[in-house]
């Protein structure tokens, strides 16, 4: 559980900015660029989600309960 | 004999109106009618009725007032006028879900919530807008709805909030009494904030989904809107319990009993001083340092505290886009997804199907952590305060992924990102009117570990018994 980068993930996670900085320019004129823009984000997300290193027996938080 | 209601009653506690039923100051039926004008009449002009009940509500409260006469009492909520989101089937109602797709949509079952008020007594008087499929696509206009942007009774030429939009200014303009909303990500505390009244989001599994449009399957809350904490107390312990046609109820009920609890003054509140510096405007700071200090009069220790060091939104984000977007891909498959109002939305949805494995298994691995991480955090606190929304309602026409309110930013973690850690977590939270900016209201945030809602109901009494910010009431046209 922390936040070590390896030199890959590195490279994801910085690569991913740019896509962010375009977006945040001027408002998507057509739905093309708002998917681009969405596809933009869930990468930005992807690669901040890869920089988190958590344990091998962490299991997903499926039948979830509070 | 029975006279007609006063217009008083439109803003009076559930507790308040049960009881002038009980003395037959007025009939169920007469204030059912009452709040049936009312919401008719005003519904529209905040774009906040998606569809009328009149003629079974009427029937209802023919009923009720039978059942009174007979001293056949069911509670705090017989009688009481009420409406829900629309994304609760009712039998033979239009339910919408806020989506142009889905306008002809009649369900023929009663969701398992609408079966407990009917239970309880609550006459259901109609059903409120809300952002088109609970905004799940994440949208960039408030006139994301079928029903057109909902419209805040403080100001109409300011947004109600999301997705719960309907219930937020409905509650708040005295349609109804109390309303049922539901929250995936803020969709209960966001509009009870930007309209000023309490919202109750309860622990993930406490009410059950039976009947309710799916975003989330894993983030999906109901929970009641209204007038004061207590109120929302009432509404809990009629709407919880277990249903087994739920998959993520927690077979739990809810049982209203705030007194049982240990004393404030032996409560630790968790804040953190940084979540103050989120926020850009001066007088809303204000507000908000003037709650704290109500807080702190209440006799609970004040604790500085900070959420563990989790990427909050990136899971949230991920967990919902999945999620949501699985839930809608045969609309998305079959195109009707171009239907929907908000461009954004509807490639965010797109957008979701395309998010890998890999990351939907990552983000819920990450919450599980989480989950830990902050039940270590409630070892040392009782509850964590911090604003509902850091701003006052936003402009109707401003992009919402592009707001002039935008929190500045802090490098300070402190509670900034306490929306997405509770929902996350499955968290129970109250939002309490806490002042006005500009105003526009504002609200201040109460979360506690699961199946601890008295302890926020009860520290919200006794905030809201030495304030009256829930009590104002907007100048209605």
């Amino acid at each position: 559980m922390t936040w070590k980068l390896t030199r890959r993930q590195w490279t994801s996670y910085i690569a991913a900015f740019p896509l962010l900085a375009q977006q945040s320019q001027t408002l998507p004129a057509t739905i093309v660029e708002d998917t681009d823009q969405a596809r933009a984000r869930t990468k930005v997300m992807s690669a901040e989600l890869a920089t988190f290193s958590i344990p091998m027996k962490t299991e997903p938080a499926f039948q979830f309960k509070a | 004999m029975a006279k007609s209601p006063a217009n008083d009653v439109f803003f009076i506690p559930l507790t308040e109106l049960n009881q002038r039923l009980q003395t037959k100051e007025f009939s169920a039926v007469e204030l059912t009618k009452a709040f049936c004008d009312r919401l008719e009449k005003l519904g529209p002009t905040y774009n906040a009725l998606a569809h009328s009940l009149r003629k079974s509500a009427l029937n209802h409260a023919k009923d009720v007032d039978r059942e009174i006469k007979r001293g056949r009492l069911r509670g705090p909520l017989q009688g009481i006028p009420c409406a829900v989101k629309d994304l609760l089937n009712v039998a033979g109602a239009p339910c919408t879900w806020g989506a142009k797709p889905f306008a002809n949509q009649k369900p023929d079952e009663d969701a398992t919530v609408i079966k407990k008020l009917i239970n309880a007594g609550a006459i259901l008087t109609g059903k409120l807008s809300m952002v088109e499929l609970a905004g799940g696509g994440g949208y960039r206009y408030a006139a994301a709805s079928l029903q057109g942007p909902g419209l805040n009774p403080w100001d109409k030429s300011r947004w109600s909030g999301g997705s719960s939009s309907g219930p937020g200014s409905a509650v708040a303009a005295g349609l109804i009494s109390f309303a049922i909303g539901s929250e995936t990500w803020g969709s209960i505390l966001t509009p009870s904030a930007f309209c000023g009244v309490t919202g109750l989001r309860p622990t993930y599994g406490y009410v059950s989904r039976n009947g309710a449009m799916a975003l989330s399957w894993t983030m999906d809350k109901i929970g009641p809107m209204a007038r004061s904490a207590a109120d929302c107390g009432h509404i809990l312990q009629a709407i919880s319990g277990g249903d087994e046609e739920d998959p993520g109820s927690a077979g739990k009920s809810f049982f209203y009993a705030p007194q049982f609890q240990k004393p404030i003054s032996e409560m630790r509140f968790g804040f953190a001083p940084s979540d103050l510096d989120r926020i850009a405007d001066e007088e809303s700071r204000k507000v908000f340092v003037s709650a704290l200090e109500v807080f702190r009069s209440l006799g609970a220790k004040m604790v500085e505290t900070e959420l563990p060091d989790f990427p909050y939104n990136a899971v949230a984000s991920t967990i919902i886009g999945a999620e949501g977007s699985s839930v809608f891909e045969p609309l998305i498959a079959d195109g009707r997804i171009d239907q929907l109002a908000d461009q954004r939305q509807i490639a965010g949805l797109k957008a979701g199907l395309e998010i890998p494995a890999k990351d939907y298994l990552k983000a819920m691995r990450i919450r599980s952590l989480m989950q830990l991480a902050l039940a270590k955090l409630f070892i040392n606190v009782d509850v964590l305060i911090s604003p509902s929304r850091f701003s006052v309602a936003s402009g109707l026409s401003e992009p919402l992924d592009r707001s002039s309110l935008a929190a500045p930013k802090t490098n300070q973690r402190g509670l900034r990102d306490l929306g997405a850690a509770g929902n996350l977590a499955g968290l129970p939270a109250l939002s309490l009117p806490c002042g006005f900016a500009g105003g526009l209201p504002l609200g201040m945030q109460l979360v506690s570990r699961p199946w601890t809602e008295n302890t926020i109901l009860l520290i919200g009494t006794e905030f809201q018994n030495r304030t009256d910010w829930h009590k104002r009431k907007p100048a209605i046209d």
